[in-house]
């Protein structure tokens, strides 16, 4: 075995254990107070805090070209249930309870990601006495 | 080599790439992580760079691309597959050119690589999101992986067909 297959492998396997440790990280990440918010085309459909839900139940999102997405809420999770693209890998990403992995459905445009839900009480859109 | 021949050899690996795509396109994949597959139809751009030039790989690659979508896909894939197949394809050659044609499973695992980076770089400017960078570690393991076996796949062909090795002087 040469160097530079050696400094192959080398490169190979620190590639493999960044990206597995990220992965990691990005599985194993867990927090409470959740909002999920609900993108069509980049646009904010729905924002749900998902710490409030009490009864499971679902919202459709219709497309422009017939598209059709079954939102599913149970507590503290969201999920589509239903999709009519061809791959289903929305369904199939199943119900996600943490901010890290989005549900993403890309035939369809949609897009659910949960964020940190921010205090109702000191809203971040308007400028305060501070920005002056 | 003569414009006839050219032609031929061309629209041969461009049915052999496409023949894969399509194949591939039916396997599931288990995994609920859109843009992870185990891009099979790489062996034969990475057989083209190798043995024929970076010109011919391309013409090869857009073809299939293009046929695949038709064939295979819906037209959404089109722009994840092009952008990814161009920045694999130009990664690939480069890597090509520094290790002088040796440790080809290495050029195929760089060329996964880029092309997943090609596709979180067209998913950031379609669905206008941060978000799917978290796609990116999940896509590069899977890449790393499927990466190396389709390089080691393209070795193996390139020894058992000597005959590719001399692709450039038909």
């Amino acid at each position: 075995m040469n160097k530079i297959t050696k400094i192959c492998i080398l490169i190979t396997f620190s590639l493999l254990f960044i990206s597995l440790s990220l992965c990691i990280m990005i599985l194993f990440n867990a927090s409470d107070d959740l909002t999920a918010k609900i993108y069509q085309n980049g646009e904010l459909l729905y924002s749900i805090n998902l710490d409030e839900i009490d009864e499971p139940y679902e919202i459709v999102i219709t497309g422009e070209q017939g598209e059709s997405n079954t939102i599913s809420l149970r507590p503290g999770e969201i999920g589509i249930t239903h999709a009519n693209c061809p791959d289903k890998l929305c369904v199939n990403a199943g119900y996600i309870h943490n901010k890290l992995l989005p549900i993403t459905c890309l035939p369809n445009h949609i897009i659910i990601q949960i964020e940190q839900s921010t205090n109702v009480n000191d809203s971040g859109d308007e400028v305060d006495g501070l920005a002056y | 080599m003569n414009k006839i021949r050219q032609l031929t050899l061309l629209s041969m690996f461009t049915t052999i790439a496409l023949t894969i795509f399509v194949l591939e396109s039916a396997i599931p994949i288990p995994i609920p992580i859109p843009g992870i597959k185990l891009g099979l139809a790489n062996i034969v751009t990475l057989i083209l760079i190798l043995y024929w030039g970076f010109k011919e790989a391309l013409i090869v690659l857009v073809m299939r691309i293009i046929l695949g979508s038709i064939f295979a896909g819906q037209m959404m894939t089109f722009f994840y597959s092009l952008v990814g197949g161009i920045f694999c394809l130009i990664a690939m050659y480069l890597t090509n050119r520094i290790l002088k044609q040796k440790t080809i499973w290495f050029t195929s695992i760089i060329g996964a690589i880029c092309h997943n980076i090609g596709q979180i770089l067209v998913a950031l400017a379609i669905l206008q999101s941060a978000y799917v960078l978290y796609y990116l570690p999940f896509l590069l393991v899977s890449g790393i992986l499927t990466g190396f076996f389709t390089g080691l796949g393209a070795g193996f062909l390139s020894k058992r067909f000597p005959a590719l090795k001399k692709l450039y002087t038909l």
